[in-house]
């Protein structure tokens, strides 16, 4: 058993506790309290003046699939030979020894949506899995987990220079559509008298249209934006907008058809066109309007460690708190199907936390220790706790 | 005249006191414990924090434009191994929505320089942040840009430098013509007029740095033995492992830019990128800039890296001086920016908190004694 004790206490489900404990038993949480006595033979971490949040959540990240310091030949995010690639999985990609999924643990994140890039129309399938672990398959939390679908600059950049489709934003919604309909049409006859050939792919897609999984966009500007969103009405689909840079534009809208946004990457430049009104007003805009909101890194472009800072940058345009909070930890656990393991500080929830030796969304507050299924996994050397 | 009062103003000592500013013609004329003058405008901070506008010594703002896709990129000609007749100043977009940015975070002076891809750049330049022409929003030179190891051996495939012993070949040749050339001039028939080699002159002749980028030990010490060669002045640009080579960095008097410390490790040479380095680097007694190297991260991410800085070991006042101070020096420009003195320029930004928290925004931007962001006013003087 581990009792951490004397530390400010923002579960994320209700009001943070000033100061106060929790209590770990093997993997889960067993006590989130005020004064929790402490049971014989417990391991005890005093945390007086730090923060314990639960583990951080990246509900849109690359790390494992693009390592970082081996330049070209640690990138194995893009399969830009075919706009449609249902049929791939992030997860036969992912090198568990990425040196990037070892800093997320410093940075206190515990877990990741790792998918593919967004060159293709379709890129294929996510996986939420852990950042710690030596084995991709032990790492694992949900798998298959969303499909990966992009429109806008990327795929008609990709495939537009070279003469091939799609070059339109046109083509990009047309091949999309297209696909579904193929997907649809391989589900009618599944479920029929005589199965068909099997189509790895649009098994894939079948679950998407079964509503069991999200199809999760790629969509910068308000037009490819509604664009998905009128695809998803056409195909009766559930989807995320990732990305969402100007979600703010139409968040009433979003928060009518109940449709989660995963914003950022937001500290980096405005590269692109389609990124010009990149602001980190945007996340608080849209939970205001009642829109699910996740905040990602989109690792590499910000490495997994900052996350805390992306949601603290939110704060300070305006999220409140609690928001940003939640947009690091429980709504990403909830778009990945996560959250009754994951995402929030509550009895016999999978003891996930970080441990911050200060406010967690400071860019000067390190992170004193990381915690995965009751096990410390980072502690800061010559930090706040002996651990 | 201009006075602002109630506000805690960082000191060159690095903490804060209670001053008085006066500033008039655009210029600080007084700091201190003293009298607000007679018929001076009074600008109240309400006990804000007061501290120098922030300066970044290694980007590219203005040159690689955001929002415009492929359109606004113009940093790296990549067309040659050497090109030290470009001119920063003939690329740069002042409209850039970078210099908005910058301004948002206190950051009122850049050095805006050309990119990597190239042995030797070009030449940068130190603007103010504020300004509607390039032309009036030049502080002063910067040097002239050069690179080794992944990034100029990659840019062209199958033309030189493919190897880092060509990288170092290329830009020895040229600070040798340069020299030759020089040397040349008072002959009885000079060379023909060569724009490439007269901007190495001023490198040459010590009135500026040469920024080389150089990320692994080895092409550091590259530098070194370049600067040595031809006794120049060398700053290093990125300088993931410099902390390695510290003792030797000092001992040739060589200064380092670092960042940003929250980059992402793409190249191969960037795996030692440590964001303890400003710290170990400044107890080694190497000078150290941080910087976001826009496009690197964004600009507006500038107190950002300070802040990261102190996570990882630096104090908050030696973290300031990386954003102020230390970069000023580098650029010989400490007698006009980068500290709150008499005799600098007016360039001003009240905070709503101490300096790196996030909910520490400017209130009010000033440069050279006008209001160039922000909602302050100061109050006529007394009747």
């Amino acid at each position: 058993m581990l009792l951490i004790k004397h530390a400010r206490i923002m579960s994320g489900s209700g009001p943070a506790i000033d100061r106060g404990s929790v209590l770990v038993e093997g993997e889960r949480v067993a006590a989130v309290g005020v004064s929790i006595p402490e049971p014989p033979g417990a391991v005890v971490l005093d945390a007086a003046g730090c923060t314990i949040t639960p583990g951080l959540i990246d509900a849109h990240a690359h790390a494992g699939i693009w390592e970082e310091g081996f330049g070209r030949e640690g990138v194995d995010v893009n399969e830009s030979t075919d706009p449609v690639t249902p049929h791939l999985r992030a997860l036969d990609a992912i090198n568990p020894e990425d040196t990037g999924l070892g800093r997320a643990l410093e940075g206190g994140v515990t877990a990741i949506w790792c998918a593919p890039g967004s060159s293709n129309i379709i890129g294929g399938q996510g996986v939420a899995m852990r950042t710690y672990g030596s084995s991709v398959d032990e790492m694992v939390l949900r798998h298959p987990c969303g499909v990966k679908a992009a429109l806008g600059e990327n795929p008609k950049r990709s495939y537009g220079s070279r003469q091939k489709s799609p070059a339109t934003r046109m083509a990009s919604a047309a091949i999309l559509r297209e696909t579904l309909v193929k997907a649809a049409r391989y589900l009618e006859k599944q479920q029929g008298d005589k199965a068909p050939d099997r189509d790895l792919g649009m098994e894939a897609l079948g679950r998407v249209l079964m509503r069991q999984e999200y199809l999760r966009v790629h969509a910068h500007r308000v037009d490819d934006i509604l664009t998905a969103l009128r695809l998803a009405r056409e195909f009766n689909i559930r989807i995320v907008i990732e990305h969402a840079t100007e979600a703010h534009k139409i968040a009433d809208l979003l928060a009518r058809e109940e449709v989660p946004v995963i914003i950022g990457p937001t500290l980096g430049i405005r590269g692109k066109v389609e990124t010009r009104e990149r602001s980190f007003a945007t996340p608080g805009v849209c939970a205001r309007a009642g829109v699910q909101v996740a905040i990602m890194t989109d690792h590499p472009i910000i490495p997994l460690q900052f996350l805390a800072i992306c949601a603290g940058l939110a704060w300070a345009a305006g999220l409140p708190e609690e928001d940003a909070l939640a947009a690091v930890t429980i709504n990403p656990a909830r778009i990945l199907g996560i959250d009754q393991d994951f995402g929030s500080l509550e009895v016999g929830k999978v003891a996930d936390l970080a441990i911050f030796g200060g406010h967690p969304f400071e860019p000067r507050t390190p992170v004193e220790a990381t915690v995965v299924a009751g096990r410390v996994v980072y502690c800061r050397e010559g930090g706040l706790l002996s651990c | 005249m201009l006075a602002i009062i109630n506000a805690k103003v960082a000191t060159p000592a690095g903490d804060f006191s209670r001053h008085v500013v006066l500033v008039e013609n655009g210029k600080i004329l007084e700091v201190g414990d003293i009298r607000v003058p007679a018929g001076a405008a009074v600008l109240d901070s309400h006990d804000g924090y007061l501290v120098p506008g922030l300066v970044d010594i290694h980007t590219q703002v203005g040159l690689r434009e955001e929002g415009l896709g492929a359109e606004g990129m113009d940093h790296n000609e990549a067309t040659a191994a050497a090109t030290p007749q470009l001119r920063a100043i003939d690329g740069i977009n002042p409209e850039d929505l970078a210099f908005a940015d910058a301004l948002a975070a206190g950051v009122t002076t850049v050095a805006c320089a050309p990119g990597s891809g190239n042995v030797l750049g070009g030449q940068g330049v130190v603007l103010r942040t504020a300004g509607q022409a390039i032309d009036d929003m030049i502080i002063g030179p910067w040097g002239m840009k050069a690179a080794l190891g992944e990034e100029p051996k990659s840019g062209r495939p199958g033309q030189s430098p493919a190897t880092r012993m060509a990288t170092a070949a290329v830009l020895r040749e040229q600070l040798a013509k340069a020299r030759e050339y020089e040397n040349k001039r008072g002959d009885e028939k000079p060379p023909d007029r060569h724009l490439g080699y007269e901007a190495l002159l001023p490198v040459l002749n010590r009135e500026v740095p040469l920024w080389v980028q150089a990320n692994r030990a080895d092409d550091i010490l590259t530098a070194l033995r370049l600067a040595r060669e031809f006794q120049v002045r060398l700053v290093i640009l990125q300088a993931a492992e410099a902390h390695r080579v510290a003792d030797r960095l000092r001992e040739a008097g060589a200064a380092c830019v670092l960042g940003p410390l929250s980059g992402f490790r793409y190249r191969v040479e960037q795996r030692g990128l440590d964001p303890a380095a400003p710290a170990r680097l400044l107890e080694a007694g190497v000078p150290v800039a941080l910087s976001t190297g826009h496009p690197a991260t964004g600009i507006g991410a500038l107190p950002v890296m300070a802040g990261l800085a102190i996570r990882f070991g630096l104090s908050e006042a030696e973290a300031l001086k990386c954003v102020t101070l230390y970069p000023a020096q580098m650029a010989s420009l400490q007698h006009r920016v980068g500290s709150i003195a008499p005799g600098l320029d007016a360039n001003l930004v009240l905070l709503r908190g101490r300096p790196f928290y996030l909910h520490s925004t400017p209130n009010m931007v000033m440069i050279e004694g006008k209001i160039a962001y922000g909602q302050c006013q100061a109050d006529p003087p007394l009747a």
